[in-house]
């Protein structure tokens, strides 16, 4: 992509304030953006579960699910919830073998692709790069390792509760005191189920003990959080007395 | 992306404003709007909920000129929930569908099954016959009584009636 591109300067402005290429300097990390192409999916766009084999995506805009399906069941898991400055697929990245996921745009989104040969290159390339690519690998680990321990240890209502917060905004609004929540505020209640592997009737019977007891609630049709002490003892207590 | 069917219901209204009567361009735009929104909520997992609330923002934005707003805004929810229950029949019909295919198979499983059964006991006839064997010939009551036995045990556990919804 070169410096005309109308894509140019806001993905060198959008990366800036990625965890990936924290710390790379503007002329690094323009030039890796010179060297990726735009592309563009469609909310609901299918596409190849294959599409990471040859290119790795770096998010500029919306958000994107990234799901395993058991063919026999039918029942899903969603992985991942992928935004702005995130990318995929890390696994592909790492060790070039197959990985059949299914992604799914939640949105329009804007991003770029580079080859996966060359992205491996960015990593020996780039010190800085590679530095910022390490943590941020590693939140991924964690994120799933606490999903697996969650799964394991603690019961749905834990687990809704705990991804709900984990969302959850750290400044109310300031007209209504409400915690804003990101990324999965949208979402149906079968969406919610595949985030914490469960299924859609438990996870409609807790978001209703939830919104019942006004920790949540949805205002214009997106869930927000009324009280934020009470969620977080919801998390906590549960939490402890399950572990 | 916030607020896009929001923005995409007010931009449909508005052009057909210029060329329909309200009532109708209101129609028009929850089939082409909505319905596309519907599919695209259910494909990504978006709440119905949200996206409602943001079609309904749309409608009510682009009728800012029309006296009968609240009017046209309740035929807006007639039509909204007209199209999420037509996209309801349309998903039940597809599974119902399913359910008599698997119905069909089974029954035909079933049939197979049993005709396995009886040709092996007529192998057996066969062969006790063509090759003489007279004490495999009279026990073959025996070797009958268990056919019957097993194709009875099918039955049972996967009759068909017993799958009638």
């Amino acid at each position: 992509m070169n410096e005309q591109n109308a894509y140019y300067e806001d993905a060198c402005q959008i990366l800036e304030h990625a965890s990936l290429f924290k710390g790379v300097d503007r002329d690094t990390r323009c030039s890796m953006v010179s060297e990726c192409q735009a592309v563009t999916w469609k909310k609901a766009e299918t596409l190849n579960p294959d599409i990471s084999m040859t290119y790795l995506y770096i998010i500029l805009e919306g958000k994107m699910k990234v799901t395993q399906v058991d063919p026999e069941s039918g029942r899903s898991v969603s992985l991942f919830l992928l935004s702005s400055g995130d990318i995929f697929d890390t696994f592909t990245l790492l060790d070039g073998k197959e990985h059949i996921v299914f992604p799914i745009p939640m949105s329009n989104m804007k991003l770029l692709r580079i080859p996966i040969v060359r992205a491996r290159e960015w990593i020996r390339e780039f010190p800085k790069f590679n530095e910022a690519f390490l943590p941020y690998l590693g939140e991924q680990l964690r994120q799933l390792e606490s999903f697996s321990q969650s799964l394991v240890f603690h019961d749905t209502t834990t687990r809704l509760a705990n991804l709900i917060l984990h969302h959850t905004g750290q400044h109310p609004d300031e007209q209504e005191g409400h915690y804003p929540v990101r990324l999965i505020n949208n979402l149906s209640h079968e969406s919610l189920a595949e985030l914490i592997g469960s299924v859609r009737s438990v996870v409609s019977t807790q978001m209703q003990k939830l919104k019942e007891e006004e920790i949540i609630l949805s205002k214009r049709g997106k869930l927000v959080v009324k009280d934020l002490k009470k969620l977080m003892q919801r998390c906590d207590v549960f939490c402890k007395g399950k572990i | 992306m916030t607020n896009e069917y929001r923005q995409e219901m007010k931009t449909c209204i508005e052009k057909l404003l210029k060329e329909k009567p309200a009532e109708e361009a209101l129609k028009t735009a929850v089939e082409q709007v909505f319905s596309k929104a519907l599919d695209e909520s259910i494909v990504v997992g978006e709440s119905i909920e949200s996206v409602v609330y943001e079609v309904m923002e749309g409608i009510d934005e682009s009728l800012a000129e029309e006296k009968k707003k609240e009017l046209y805004l309740h035929r807006a929810s007639e039509l909204i929930l007209d199209a999420v229950h037509h996209k309801i029949l349309e998903q039940l019909c597809r599974d119902e569908k399913n359910v008599l295919r698997a119905k069909a198979q089974l029954h035909e499983t079933l049939e197979e099954g049993t005709g396995r059964l009886q040709a092996a006991m007529e192998a057996f006839r066969h062969y006790a016959e063509d090759k003489h064997r007279m004490k495999l010939l009279e026990d073959l009551h025996k070797t009958e009584q268990k056919t019957v036995e097993l194709i009875h045990h099918l039955a049972e556990k996967f009759r068909y009636n017993k799958y009638k919804t």
